[in-house]
């Protein structure tokens, strides 16, 4: 899967469990200052990702996930 | 412990007001705010958290390790089998781990011993983790 494939996922999955507009998510992102997403919408988006890749996050590697790029080439990385 | 409840403001405003306002009652120097690498807030001397949602802001400070959280009640939650509540528990217990949420332990016991429910505000829930039980909110 290529990563542009991994993050029109991820988009789907944010926007269906944040309420976030696709629009408004980018490789790039922050999740905290872009996305505004707090403890509880990281865990609800992280356990929605791991159902939909079927991959599993570590609580370490969980916590170390800053922006959306992080995630998609971690999902990348273990898929 | 002292918990301070704000509207309106920002974090930093409510820390720098909340610590202002101990070490005036306690008559303490609480020392430097700073932070540590995960983000944790810190003083020299005492233990503060802080929490914030919509346009509330929460401020626990004490002279025992502290992590505090507040949701609304009406918030969607979409993990299974959890309720807006007990995540408040889970936040503030982590906080005062220093650890972070754990997503793997969310739904393990939490010790109840020192765990306080603040019920300061109708339509919110407050919970705080902390040795430190005695308990002042301003």
């Amino acid at each position: 899967m290529s990563e542009e494939q991994i993050l029109e996922k991820l988009k789907a999955i944010i926007e269906e469990q944040l309420g976030t507009e696709v629009d408004q998510i980018n490789m790039n992102s922050s999740l905290s200052d872009d996305l505004q997403a707090d403890s509880l919408d990281k865990v609800v988006m992280l356990m929605a990702a791991e159902k939909e890749f079927g991959i599993k996050f570590s609580d370490e590697v969980s916590m170390g996930f800053e922006t959306i790029s992080d995630i998609v080439k971690y999902i990348k990385e273990n898929v | 412990m002292i918990v301070f409840i704000y509207e309106n403001i920002t974090s930093e405003e409510a820390k720098s007001k909340s610590i202002d306002f101990y070490e005036k009652v306690t008559k303490t120097s609480l020392g430097k705010l700073s932070k540590t690498e995960k983000g944790k807030p810190v003083l020299d001397y005492g233990f503060i958290s802080v929490s914030h949602t919509k346009n509330i802001v929460c401020v626990a400070i004490s002279e025992k390790e502290i992590g505090i959280d507040i949701e609304s009640k009406t918030r969607e939650i979409k993990i299974p089998n959890m309720t807006i509540k007990r995540w408040t528990e889970v936040e503030a217990y982590a906080k005062w781990k220093g650890c972070g949420i754990e997503k793997d332990k969310i739904y393990l016991d939490i010790p109840k011993l020192w765990l306080h429910e603040i019920i300061a505000l109708k339509d919110y829930y407050i919970s705080v983790y902390s040795e430190d039980g005695e308990i002042f909110v301003k």
